[in-house]
């Protein structure tokens, strides 16, 4: 029994692998799918990677580590998880710190889901390793190749990611509102209105002049006009995250503010960027995800 | 949650003196618009305030 312990048999050796390989690569491929340009490259990427390439090994050496008795190594998930919330922690303060520096600050709302999808991620990564090395066990019962194994166990684990990203992916903007162009005018002298919305007041003729040269007006309207919506877009939270993404992306030349229609639950946006593409700022609001704090309370109201 | 903080007046600059009653708020009469805006302006970059304008003519300075 010792003896065997000591080396590890190939096959052994190869699922381990297999599982750190496809819990990376699965990271690697959730890292890529994020538009917002969060994590930073390089070194936040760097960061990120290694801490997957960590997480799939706990997750693949778990099951092995069982099958030889030893289950004391199945405590060090718990020191794993201990790690991954740290990383949590870690990327919160970092943000907050951040936060302060830029024009239109994230909010702690929507800093609190991003760091809550990084903890979330490792733990992907964790389950991911973890069934890819299982089910080359279990098929080894069943093929006696080793190498044969491999790859439907590496299909396993891709198809695992997929399913847990699927099920961890919020949702977007798009799924319940319109963005629609609309006007800049002044009206009563010096009150901005976007449409028909009150925004604010401009008391410089300058000013003025430049927000309706260079500003864009935009209406987001909730799409079903049903009450879950209109509580959503009225999040502060969310309205935040919202300017702090328009804010960043393209630039900002002078203002930025929103306001709130009262009675049709609207909300409007007016933006003077430094990049003007009324399109793409449209792209960018409705790609920004509805806060997790957000669809908690969405979903007792349903 | 700043559109909810209340802030308080630093200045008012007006054309026409019978629309301000003293009220402890330094005060600038100018001569004409123009001038009104640009001296509000200049208030305004100086305290790093933000410029109003009322509808009776009368612009505020508040803080940011």
């Amino acid at each position: 029994m010792q003896q065997q312990n000591q080396i590890l048999e190939t096959h052994v050796l190869l699922f381990i692998l297999i599982g750190i390989v496809i819990g990376f690569i699965s990271r690697w491929w959730m890292l890529r799918g994020d538009i917002r340009q969060y994590p930073t490259m390089p070194n936040g990427y760097l960061i990120h990677l290694i801490t997957a390439f960590i997480a799939a090994s706990m997750g693949a050496v778990a099951y092995p580590a069982l099958l030889g008795k030893n289950y004391v190594a199945v405590t060090f998930l718990a020191l794993a998880i201990q790690q991954f919330r740290d990383i949590r922690k870690m990327e919160k303060e970092a943000l907050i710190s951040l936060d302060k520096d830029s024009y239109a600050p994230r909010g702690p709302s929507y800093i609190d889901g991003i760091a809550k999808t990084f903890e979330a991620r490792n733990y992907i990564v964790m389950i991911v390793s973890l069934i890819t090395t299982l089910s080359a066990f279990i098929l080894k019962s069943y093929i006696k190749k080793t190498i044969i194994v491999l790859s439907p166990a590496a299909l396993i684990g891709f198809i695992a990611a997929y399913l847990l990203k699927q099920y961890t992916k919020g949702h977007t903007l798009k799924d319940i509102i319109t963005v629609e162009e609309a006007p800049l005018a002044f009206k009563d002298g010096d009150n901005l209105f976007v449409g028909d919305i009150y925004v604010m007041n401009i008391g410089l003729s300058a000013t003025r002049e430049r927000i309706l040269k260079n500003g864009i007006g935009l209406i987001l309207k909730p799409a079903n006009d049903n009450d879950n919506e209109k509580v959503i877009l009225n999040h502060q939270g969310q309205r935040t995250a919202i300017v702090h993404e328009c804010s960043r992306l393209l630039g900002l030349e002078r203002y930025v503010a929103t306001r709130r229609d009262f009675d049709t639950a609207r909300v409007a946006l007016v933006i003077v960027p430094i990049i003007k593409d009324v399109q793409r700022l449209k792209d960018i609001i409705l790609n920004i995800p509805i806060l997790e704090t957000n669809k908690k309370v969405s979903s007792k109201n349903n | 949650m700043k559109e909810s903080q209340t802030r308080s007046i630093l200045a008012i600059v007006t054309i026409d003196e019978k629309s301000v009653v003293e009220g402890g708020v330094p005060t600038f009469l100018a001569s004409d618009k123009k001038s009104q805006e640009k001296i509000a302006s200049e208030i305004a970059r100086v305290l790093g305030g933000n410029v109003y304008g009322l509808a009776n003519g009368v612009i505020i300075i508040t803080q940011e």
